[in-house]
């Protein structure tokens, strides 16, 4: 049973790793639905392939989901390279289309019932259950294999490329001025995710992976500053968010696709708020400092640098300022050295012209100003 | 028994006509405001909604299950906004985290359902495929109101709208509500396709707000064309697959629909007159046979001028050397203009007719003119005016030929010495 447990999260870290990585890719690229739209448009193949071998467990299965997996993607990037409609308005149209013939070839062969969301997706329940054995050793679940080489797949393209793909996705326009060819790179990006695609949907099944191509890589993106750091912590969020699903499943009982999407979810609602510079938090707080700024230096230009200095309730009153706000100001001007208290008046330091002069108060009078010296 | 068949087709035909149509009117103004996937995300969002009305209600008693599904599509909607406001990410990865997290939330709700021992979940998830083909007189008549309502408020608020998703900053400035606008055709994109889903399932009510509205796009820049138009083809396709599924029975009515859709689709690409690709291929072809004609014309003009004698007979392999052509390409570029008059075909050469000759001194003004131009207003050097200049000679029109004449005060002479002809000479 412990062996079971352990090949289950294996699947789960391995495959979610590797969405992870495709979808931060895909991110940048804003084509993050691609992967839903694959798994609608990989049923035509996998209707094929079944009429062909009449199984649907053959590899058969598999190259068939791949071919269409490829063709709705070469469709896709055709379509919006005519400019004739945005890119999601494309996917829209491509994989409904292809689910469609897909449906009604599975109606044409309804020689057996095709459950339609079972021979699309795997189950990654049953995963462990589907071992490779080769001689007389076990070497582990089958989708692991197949999902840990796709990930090497990956991984190579994504390090090889590095610097091309992080040109390409953010100027396209510049990486085509500097000989790299844009248009390349995003085929070979759609198709690596096709590949992805179709290694996932078939072992684990669709949502876990629309999830994991989506989420991850949107919490790494709102975390990090650089493409690279995005990456790796999209993958590595990723994997944690594989394993901590299976225990949540476990505890709650209930599906370990379901509960991955739902722990992904929690993951997000804590990316959005808590991250660093671009979190609401961080947002919030730095929007907080701004303000306090504002209105200490607004104190600022209202106050004497000489003695006797002004009594704190007529310059609230002056700058019609809430007792609250006007306070946190009057602290931050005594913190920062711009301004003294004495029995209850205020008088501006040296620091406070300085600080003073340094900014563009009034643009009218800073140009003024500069027109004096000029004649001077 | 044939009049009850009969019956019954025709309440399908008009529960799909509907259906498409209104989802193709709702649609429009999704794909306009480029976010045709919403749609896609509130469909799968439904799922928890539904899995959410069937533990409290305990029946799958519909009101309830609509209500479910509405509430949580909204929800999810409202989620995809958050995450827009709250947050630096993009539409795509927003509409992709509500999709998985709000479908997955409602594959656990299933799983609980059927761990819990509430019966069979098994109509549940078909309230997400959807079948067609039992469509009731009822389900037909709450189309009709749908429909009703749907028109009535755009047809209410059109101007408001249009205005709002072309440009809203414009709209926000003048004082309409467009927070308020936003909200209203996000009710109506999500009703329309919670409607929708128990009779056509997911991928068909996603197909039907985006393919009829990216279809109509194609043939007019006016809103209310499009508008109409995709509710024209929404209907047709929803009217066709309906009929063509109640002839041959193993087509299913939804994946047929959608299959239309997708026909009128392609057909629209290909063949709408300004911006199709057939349209566009045909003008780039058009303007590539120009090109290499006004070449040919040119390369026999220079010969003819280099002999001192206009009527001369240019020997094909003087003209095969001049631009490194075929002879295929040779024969198929002076057949056209043999049979426009322009050239004819001698023993050992090609010839320009009367017509020919002015036909060539038209490009040959135009090329010298605009290397005079470059090499005077630009100063730039005489090796570099060539090659722009054989782009040039083909777009330059009468109006501008006459203003740059003008400009350059009517030069004879072009910057490496040789005339000027005048569009007179012979």
């Amino acid at each position: 049973m412990i062996v079971e447990e352990f090949y289950l999260l294996l699947v789960a870290a391995t495959v979610a790793a590797n969405c992870a990585l495709i979808g931060s890719l895909l991110l940048l690229r804003k084509m993050v639905l691609l992967g839903d739209a694959l798994s609608h448009a990989m049923l035509p193949g996998i209707v094929v392939a079944f009429a062909i071998t009449g199984s649907l467990e053959s590899a058969g299965v598999l190259l068939g989901a791949s071919i269409f997996g490829l063709l709705a993607v070469a469709l896709i990037e055709r379509l919006a390279h005519t400019r004739l409609l945005e890119q999601d308005a494309a996917i829209g149209v491509v994989f409904t289309g292809l689910f469609a013939l897909g449906v009604l070839g599975v109606s044409y062969y309804r020689s057996v019932d095709l459950d339609l969301d079972c021979i699309l997706f795997g189950n990654i329940e049953l995963t462990p259950f589907d071992l490779v054995h080769w001689g007389g050793l076990t070497l582990g679940p089958r989708a692991f294999w197949v999902n840990a080489a796709t990930l090497a797949g990956n991984a190579l393209l994504t390090t090889l490329l590095f610097k091309e793909l992080k040109v390409s996705a953010f100027d396209p326009e510049f990486a085509h001025a500097q000989g790299l060819r844009p248009r390349l790179l995003h085929y070979l990006v759609m198709i690596a995710a096709a590949m992805t695609c179709v290694a996932a949907f078939s072992s684990v099944g669709a949502i876990l992976v629309v999830a994991m191509l989506a989420v991850p890589p949107a919490a790494a993106y709102l975390w990090s500053r650089s493409m690279a750091r995005m990456v790796v912590w999209s993958v590595l969020l990723g994997a944690a968010i594989g394993l901590v699903g299976y225990p949540v499943a476990y505890a709650i009982n209930c599906s370990v696709a379901g509960a991955i999407a739902l722990v992904s979810g929690i993951c997000l609602v804590f990316a959005i708020t808590l991250a660093p510079d671009r979190g609401l938090l961080a947002r919030w707080w730095a929007w907080r400092q701004a303000r306090l700024r504002t209105h200490a230096l607004l104190l600022l230009t209202h106050l004497p640098s000489r003695p006797p200095g002004v009594a704190l309730t007529e310059l609230r009153q002056r700058l019609g300022l809430s007792e609250r706000v006007f306070e946190a100001a009057v602290r931050y001007v005594q913190q920062h050295g711009l301004a003294e208290r004495h029995h209850g008046r205020l008088i501006a330091t040296e620091a406070a012209g300085r600080e003073l002069a340094d900014l563009p108060l009034d643009p009218s009078a800073q140009r003024a100003d500069e027109r004096e010296q000029a004649q001077r | 028994m044939y009049g009850f068949i009969d019956f019954t087709l025709l309440n399908v035909l008009a529960g799909s006509t509907l259906l498409c149509a209104v989802a193709a009117l709702v649609g429009t103004f999704a794909l306009l405001r480029r976010e045709a996937l919403l749609g896609d995300a509130l469909a799968h969002a439904a799922l928890p909604g539904i899995c959410l009305a069937y533990m409290i209600v305990g029946d799958k008693s519909l009101p309830a299950l609509l209500a479910g599904a509405l509430a949580t599509a909204l929800t999810a909607a409202a989620c995809h906004r958050f995450i827009l406001w709250a947050s630096p990410l993009k539409e795509d990865a927003a509409l992709g985290i509500s999709l998985s997290v709000f479908y997955g939330s409602g594959i656990v709700l299933l799983t609980k359902i059927q761990g819990l021992g509430f019966g069979t979940q098994a109509g549940l998830k078909s309230f997400l495929f959807g079948s067609a083909a039992t469509m009731l007189p009822s389900d037909v008549k709450f189309l009709v109101a749908l429909a009703l309502v749907v028109a009535v408020l755009l047809g209410l608020f059109f101007k408001e709208l249009k205005l709002a998703i072309f440009d809203p900053e414009f709209a926000t400035t003048q004082g309409y509500p467009v927070r308020m606008l936003d909200v209203l055709l996000t009710m109506l994109l999500a009703g329309v396709i919670v409607a929708g889903l128990r009779i056509a399932g997911v991928v068909l009510m996603v197909a039907a707000t985006i393919v009829p509205p990216a279809a109509a796009r194609q043939w007019s820049d006016r809103l209310g064309i499009v508008l109409l138009l995709a509710a024209l083809l929404g209907g047709v396709s929803g009217a066709l697959g309906a009929y063509a599924s109640a002839v041959s029975p193993w087509l299913k009515t939804g994946p047929a629909i959608v299959v239309v859709g997708s026909m009128l689709f392609l057909l629209s690409v290909l063949c709408s007159p300004r911006r199709g690709v057939l349209a566009r291929w045909l003008r780039e072809r058009h303007t590539r046979l120009r090109i290499e004609e006004d070449h040919l014309l040119r390369d026999l003009y220079l010969v003819c001028e280099e002999r001192g004698d206009f009527a001369a007979v240019v020997g094909f392999v003087d003209l095969l050397g001049m631009r490194g052509l075929t002879p295929g390409q040779l024969r198929r570029v002076a057949h056209r203009l043999i049979s426009r008059g322009l050239l004819r075909s001698e023993p050992d050469g090609l010839r320009l007719t009367d017509r020919g000759i002015r036909a060539a001194q038209r490009v040959v003004i135009r090329h010298r003119l605009w290397e005079t131009f470059l090499s005077k207003q630009l100063n730039l050097p005489s090796d570099h005016l060539h090659r722009d200049a054989e782009e040039m000679e083909h777009v330059i029109d009468d109006a501008l030929l006459r203003d740059l004449q003008e400009q350059l005060g009517y030069p004879t002479t072009d910057p490496h010495g040789r005339r000027i002809p005048k569009e007179t000479d012979q």
